[in-house]
């Protein structure tokens, strides 16, 4: 039996994981998470040169809402249990966007007594943007870095 | 007699011989109060006519536990200092007031009565400084993380400290360790003679 016919304005196919990474990507909310001068190159970002809009990111007030989270500074012991109490709360699928030396291995504050050496030490991380601070470009390659690591993604499980 | 000197002489007659030493350094003048009386001789050297000083811009507390080891000077005053910044809006001047703390815990009277802006300035200087200010009426941490041990501005406070953190995915939450990393020493190297400039 053919279905040719049936269609009048036609019709296009796609895999499902296809579909569901173009939609991932293209709304990428991040959790508005500014610990530092970080912070100022991420709303340099979001703001109208750079643009983040550009890719659908909105910076969402809340983690229900947001789908990455991008650490922008130095993280403290004290930040640490809220940083983590964020994250938990954030929906899966969720990814984390490491944001500068401070981030990435405590940076200019590795020796220090107060901060944490690395923020992988307290959530998982996809992406880290090296630089202090990192441009708002570099954060912009790094975004599209975790669209690229989203659209590898073949299946639709959970992931913890 | 110009405007900096003039000022010494009313801080002077207002305290009289409650100034340990008064000096004028760099446009600016330093007294020095026991801390004993402090909180009655800081009252009136802002209720006073002719010194007004009505706003406090500063307060902090200093570790002098190292402060001869690299200097050819003799050293014999208390290892810690409490130092007020005073401005007078009224008449246009400011005033360092310095204050050596005996103890352990160093104790001195708070001044929380006198300006309120001392308020979180004590309370850094209890944090960082471990120095207790009597009569303050919430003397907690202000900066560093809740539960923390010790005072990290103490000369004698390791850098790196005493704990480290990371998340434990098998309790869920975030946990403190010792620290892992070796402890550093890091002594700034001078390169100044090299250019001739002493």
């Amino acid at each position: 039996m053919s279905i040719e016919g049936q269609f009048k304005e036609g019709f296009a196919t796609a895999r499902l994981d296809d579909l569901i990474n173009w939609a991932r990507t293209g709304s990428m909310w991040p959790m508005t998470f500014g610990l530092a001068c970080c912070a100022v190159e991420m709303m340099q970002a979001g703001a109208s040169r750079y643009d983040l809009d550009r890719f659908g990111m909105l910076f969402r007030p809340s983690p229900r809402q947001s789908d990455v989270m991008i650490i922008a500074g130095t993280l403290t012991n004290k930040m640490a249990p809220a940083l983590r109490k964020v994250y938990d709360q954030m929906a899966e699928p969720r990814w984390v966007i490491s944001m500068g030396s401070c981030a990435n291995g405590g940076g200019y504050y590795h020796y220090s007594y107060a901060v944490v050496r690395g923020a992988d030490r307290i959530v998982p991380v996809d992406v880290y943007v090296p630089g202090c601070p990192p441009t708002a470009e570099a954060l912009i390659y790094a975004v599209l870095q975790l669209h690229k690591k989203i659209k590898r993604t073949n299946t639709i499980a959970r992931t913890a | 007699m110009n405007r900096l000197e003039q000022l010494q002489a009313n801080v002077a007659a207002c305290l009289g011989e409650a100034v340990l030493d008064s000096t004028i350094a760099f446009d600016e003048l330093s007294i020095e109060l026991s801390a004993a009386d402090i909180q009655a001789n800081l009252a009136a050297l802002r209720d006073n006519q002719a010194t007004q000083f009505d706003q406090l811009i500063d307060l902090c507390g200093v570790d002098y536990s190292e402060y001869a080891d690299h200097q050819d000077i003799q050293w014999d005053k208390p290892r810690y200092a409490v130092v007020y910044h005073l401005q007078s809006v009224a008449l246009n001047r400011r005033l360092r007031v310095r204050a050596f703390v005996e103890g352990e815990p160093p104790m001195l009277d708070s001044v929380i009565d006198v300006w309120p802006a001392a308020n979180w300035y004590e309370r850094e200087a209890f944090d960082v400084m471990g120095i207790v200010f009597a009569g303050h009426p919430d003397l907690r941490r202000i900066l560093t993380d809740y539960g923390f041990i010790g005072h990290p501005f103490r000369k004698d406070f390791p850098l790196s400290g005493h704990v480290e953190m990371r998340y434990d995915e098998e309790k869920g939450r975030v946990i403190y360790e010792p620290v892992s990393i070796e402890p550093r020493i890091l002594v700034p190297r001078i390169n100044r003679e090299a250019h001739g400039q002493g």
